[in-house]
């Protein structure tokens, strides 16, 4: 139990960490990939359902706070990605590249779509709707690095906690 | 129950506290909690961006001492090279005496710089004269010179001491100014005068001077006004009337005039009364 809350401590603060590293090298204004949101699909395809979703739940409120989108929007979109890809788990073969593809644009995409239209009713400031062009960078970008996220995650999390690998799919 | 639900109602959970959150953003609660929760991320990114802006702070420094050493490197090399010429300036100061007591000619004047600035100007007077302020009391007819882009260049003399210590300086460009001068290129001589305007003329060249356009004109050191080789300017045209035996320059003058902001004044230096002179 102990062994998992320190799993969940470290995984947040080193993901959090890595977030502010990345903000922190690339100039403002490009589009960088959504490290965060695929960290959380990949805990959850892994079917670490609860944990993926409190990861999520947590830096998401932790990007709202930082950034400029309504606090919770972000929360409770990447607890969804977390619910989700947690649910879909068992039938997810989350070691297949092609999976994960999927999984990174279809999160991305509902992502873009979910801000948009929790800002546009929560948060009628004219700032921090994403335009279709930087959720096109996303999209691509998140693509892109998906698979590396994927084996990082998986890698991170078999260290402290090694499960038998998902046969079916 | 819970235990197979967990999941579903944990999302459910956050679901809600995410609605709210949205609901009552407005809220002093909901702002209270979102500075919160900003402030409890802060150390953790705050800390790793810090040590890089320290990385940052050490490669320059780093940096700084490179240069640091490089420049101190080019100081050591000139100050060798300025001793070295030191040296031997003194030796042909010494030879030179030795050869003007030998000929029974009085050796050149020194001179010493005393720094003045521009006090004013007077607007019916522009191109010919204007008020400086020396730090030390000068004397009338002491050369004044300015700097431009690191080269001593000609702009004046003093013409009056005031009252009060303030003396006003006679410009090149003066009718009543003139100066022995000769052409770093062919070293033929003549006498630069002012004209009143922004142009100074250099007149008394033989007609078959050789004198062109962009030729450097500089100060020839007679009468021990003005030291030898000081800049005065630059052959813009060269006047040669019909028939006439000698031939003009207009010059431009090296030192910007209306841009003059400080001056060197340079008195000469009285010469050692112990020098002996051979009939």
């Amino acid at each position: 139990m102990k062994r998992t809350g320190m799993f969940f401590v470290l995984t947040l603060v080193l993901g959090w960490i890595f977030q502010a590293l990345i903000l922190y090298a690339v100039p403002a204004g490009l589009p960088t990939p959504q490290w965060l949101l695929l960290a959380v699909l990949a805990l959850g395809a892994q079917g670490r359902t609860t944990f993926a979703m409190s990861a999520g739940f947590i830096w998401g409120l932790a990007l709202d706070a930082y950034g400029i989108s309504a606090f919770g929007v972000q929360g409770w979109l990447l607890a969804l990605a977390g619910f989700g890809s947690g649910t879909l788990s068992k039938n997810l073969n989350a070691e297949k590249l092609g999976t994960q593809e999927t999984l990174a644009v279809i999160a991305t995409l509902v992502m873009w779509g979910g801000i948009r239209i929790l800002s546009g009713i929560f948060d009628h400031s004219p700032v921090g709707h994403p335009s279709v062009i930087l959720a096109t960078a996303h999209v691509a970008l998140n693509a892109l690095v998906a698979p590396g996220v994927f084996w990082v995650m998986a890698a991170w999390s078999d260290l402290w906690d090694p499960r038998p690998r998902n046969d079916h799919a | 129950m819970f235990q197979r639900h967990r999941s579903a109602t944990l999302f459910g959970v956050y679901s809600l506290v995410s609605l709210a959150l949205l609901a009552w953003s407005a809220n002093r609660v909901v702002q209270s909690l979102k500075l919160s929760f900003f402030y409890l991320w802060s150390p953790s990114g705050s800390a790793v961006v810090g040590s890089l802006d320290q990385w940052g702070r050490v490669g320059q420094g780093f940096a700084k001492i490179l240069r640091a050493d490089q420049r101190a490197r080019d100081f050591e090399s000139r100050w060798v090279q300025d001793r070295l010429d030191t040296a031997r300036l003194k030796s042909l100061e010494e030879e030179n005496k030795r050869m003007a007591d030998l000929l029974g000619v009085s050796p050149s004047a020194g001179f010493h710089a005393t720094t003045a600035r521009v006090w004013a100007r007077d607007p019916a007077d522009w191109f010919h004269s204007f008020l400086v302020n020396p730090g030390t009391p000068v004397k009338e007819g002491a050369a004044v010179i300015t700097m431009e882009s690191g080269r001593p260049v000609v702009v004046g003399q003093v013409r009056e001491i005031l009252p009060d210590g303030k003396a006003r300086i006679l410009l090149v460009t003066d009718p009543f100014s003139a100066l022995s001068a000769f052409v770093t290129r062919t070293g033929e001589q003549g006498l630069v005068e002012g004209r009143g305007g922004a142009k100074i003329l250099l007149n008394y060249l033989f007609s078959d001077s050789d004198i062109r356009p962009g030729d450097e004109v500089v100060t020839a050191g007679l009468g021990e006004v003005y030291p030898p080789h000081l800049l005065i300017g630059h052959v813009t045209d060269v006047v040669a009337p019909l028939g006439a035996s000698s031939k003009r320059a207009v010059v431009s003058p090296a030192a910007r005039l209306g841009f003059v902001r400080e001056v060197l004044i340079l008195s000469p230096t009285s010469p050692d009364p112990g020098d002996k002179k051979i009939p």
